[in-house]
């Protein structure tokens, strides 16, 4: 299952890492030289700390892109604070952050929304006065083919800028470069890629592991999130290993070794080949069973 | 019958020893078994063992208990005098097979080369068996591009050709056994334009794949001085001759091939986010397998079959839609064989493979080469700038 903000993260890394599917659009963005600053950063300003979704930044173009996207519906309350922000991000506020002089020379903010919820964004930016080259608004349809569309206002790199005017049309968004979304953490977004890691600990023989590992494991920027998020990813995580490892599914297998702010579990009874294949029918079964379902 | 093993204590009387075999196997066609080479693929890290090396690889090379084999397979494993060679000995029931296994070839002790003159049926057993159970372990899997162009290094002496779709046929065409294609070609560099015409036919491309390709190598300068090679998908080569050396030289020249494009795959495919002061870095590009001329007509039963978890591909999967796209399926793997973490996109004309940090690259050329053995031939592989992988 995909969510909203994993189809943006990956439509995100993609051009940066050159992925064919997403050409012409991928050759032009590294042409311009853009590659990912970090995923879920987040850093100071004078009003406050900002958390975007990610960042990329351009030492050729002189340009730092501050991207934030939403599958929501409708802004949440503190979405008009959060955009006041980012217009007001500073140079010196990108240079604390670690990037180089010349990508925090300029800085602009990409927003991406779903179609439906357009109307109601035209109406928040409105409302915080937004300054109309610093900001750009897109909408991102998934269903095939995917279209990222123009909206309002502009960037500062006025060759990205007429880039994501122009618009984009995918056959393809690529899924493979983030398994997860972080802000959608429920057990039907987070079983499969959990049942992979712990089919793969299964087969390799290992008995123990702590939730922690896994999330090591599942996101790729697990050390740099501060406490509470990690804290709430590892509960959603864990929340995802005991629903498989219940009667229904896999109690016999796998059984929670310690409880408290770091669980463990344990892998049973993992003898044999025909024990881990048949352990990974029934994770198959969990797999199916939770996706179809809405949590 | 099988041969009695002798004893060996050095690497000197092990090649003087397969020498001896090759020599009277090739002279005698009947009753003298040729030489066996097996690339072997260990994952292991000799500076890190806790206990000694034999130790350790009496453990590694245990066959481990099954339904129809309750009992596991212990190896009786010997040092000899030269370092990092070692005498294997499994016993089951009646039969001993014999393996001479170096592990100091590859200087990376990653790639172990294994000799035998033992009879091949039961040391072919044993080995599946043991890399089928043992996550550190595999069997190297020689793609057809890689074989053929071993064969370039000597004379074509011919080829077999093998396809077995039954794996993706449905009721009593699966259970068949003869419903595969096996082409034997023999003789001499003739059998080349023989396999290039099968190639050539629209009907039949997409079933030519060449299981074993045989040819005959001389070293340089040498009239008298031969092998007579076997080399098999599988990862085994059998070999007749009068020469060790060229063998050996065919065996390196096959590693290196092998072990370079195995690790070019770890390098370059494994999707990772590397993070230092200067920020993230997404590393790594998703290797894409072209099947436009062979496209996959079913998705849901192509991934039913390949995601299993059973024979050949022996992949864990969860197939699932592909958001937007109902022509599509995504689908997160295992490999059983040694627990690499996958990721595929599945359309009809393409699948794209997304490798995931701790992946093996043998993973990848399994199941490439499973794909043309059982799927069609015809599919190809390629990087994010069309590059051929294999």
């Amino acid at each position: 299952m995909a969510s909203f903000s994993r189809l943006m993260a990956n439509l995100f890394f993609g051009p940066m890492g050159g992925h064919r599917s997403l050409a012409p659009a991928s050759v032009k963005i590294r042409e311009l030289g853009y590659r990912l600053f970090r995923i879920e950063p987040s850093f100071a300003t004078d009003d406050g700390a900002v958390n975007p979704d990610a960042m990329a930044c351009s030492d050729m173009r002189q340009h730092t892109l501050i991207a934030e996207w939403t599958g929501k519906w409708y802004p949440y309350k503190t979405k008009p604070e959060q955009i006041r922000r980012y217009l007001r991000v500073e140079k010196k506020d990108l240079l604390a952050a670690g990037l180089r002089s010349e990508a925090a020379s300029t800085s602009s903010t990409w927003v991406v929304v779903r179609r439906r919820a357009a109307t109601k964004y035209d109406v928040l930016l409105d409302s915080v006065g937004s300054c109309p080259d610093k900001l750009m608004l897109c909408t991102f349809e998934p269903k095939r083919p995917c279209r990222l569309r123009h909206r309002r206002g502009n960037l500062a790199d006025e060759e990205l800028c007429a880039l994501m005017k122009a618009g984009m049309t995918f056959e393809h968004i690529p899924l493979g470069y983030a398994r997860v979304a972080t802000d959608h953490l429920t057990v039907p977004t987070l079983a499969e890629a959990v049942s992979q890691e712990v089919v793969s600990l299964a087969v390799n023989r290992q008995d123990r592991f702590t939730v922690k590992e896994l999330c090591a494991a599942l996101f790729h920027i697990w050390g740099q999130l501060g406490q509470a998020r990690q804290s709430q990813i590892s509960k959603a995580v864990n929340k995802t290993v005991k629903k498989l490892a219940s009667d229904e599914y896999c109690g016999r297998w796998l059984r929670q070794a310690k409880r408290g702010t770091n669980p463990a579990w344990s892998l049973v009874g993992m003898t044999t080949l025909s024990s881990i294949e048949s352990f990974g029918r029934l994770v198959k079964r969990f797999v199916a069973d939770v996706s179809s379902r809405k949590d | 019958m099988a041969p009695r093993s002798p004893e060996i204590q050095n690497r000197r009387q092990l090649f003087d020893c397969l020498e001896d075999q090759m020599n009277r196997a090739c002279r005698v066609r009947h009753g003298k078994s040729p030489v066996k080479t097996y690339l072997l693929e260990c994952h292991w890290d000799p500076q890190e063992l806790d206990r000694g090396e034999l130790d350790f690889l009496t453990g590694f090379l245990t066959v481990p208990a099954t339904k129809r084999s309750p009992d596991p397979i212990a190896p009786k494993i010997k040092e000899t005098d030269d370092e990092g060679l070692y005498v294997v000995d499994w016993r089951r029931r009646q039969h001993g097979v014999r393996l001479y296994l170096d592990t100091m070839d590859d200087p990376q002790r990653r790639f172990w080369l294994g000799y035998s003159i033992s009879g091949a049926a039961e040391l072919d057993r044993i080995l599946d068996r043991l890399s089928y159970a043992q996550p550190a372990i595999d069997r190297a899997c020689f793609w057809p591009a890689l074989i053929l162009q071993m064969q370039e290094l000597g004379e074509f002496r011919g080829v077999t050709l093998h396809y077995d779709g039954r794996c993706f046929q449905a009721g009593e065409a699966q259970q068949d056994p003869a419903n595969h294609f096996r082409a034997e070609i023999r003789g001499g560099p003739e059998t080349r334009d023989v396999l290039h015409f099968i190639e050539r036919q629209e009907q039949l491309q997409h079933a030519a794949f060449p299981a074993e390709i045989r040819m005959e190598y001389r070293p340089p300068r040498s009239k008298t001085r031969f092998v007579l090679e076997n080399i098999e998908y599988s990862g085994k080569l059998t070999t007749r001759g009068t020469s060790i050396k060229a063998h050996q030289r065919v065996v390196a020249r096959l590693r290196s091939a092998y072990s370079d494009t195995i690790s070019r795959i770890e390098e370059r495919h494994i999707i990772r986010v590397l993070t230092d002061g200067s920020g993230d870095a997404i590393e790594g590009e998703p290797i894409f397998f072209l099947l436009d001329r062979w496209p996959i007509e079913d998705l849901d039963s192509f991934c039913d079959v390949v995601f299993s978890g059973k024979r050949p591909f022996r992949l864990w999967g969860t197939p699932g839609a592909f958001p937007g796209n109902e022509n599509a399926r995504t689908v997160s793997a295992v490999d059983l064989h040694n627990g690499s973490k996958l990721f595929f996109e599945i359309y009809h004309d393409a699948m794209h493979l997304y490798l995931y940090p701790g992946a093996c690259g043998t993973t990848v050329a399994r199941f490439f080469t499973n794909l043309q053995h059982t799927f069609s031939r015809l599919i190809k592989s390629e990087d994010n700038e069309g590059n051929g992988i294999f």
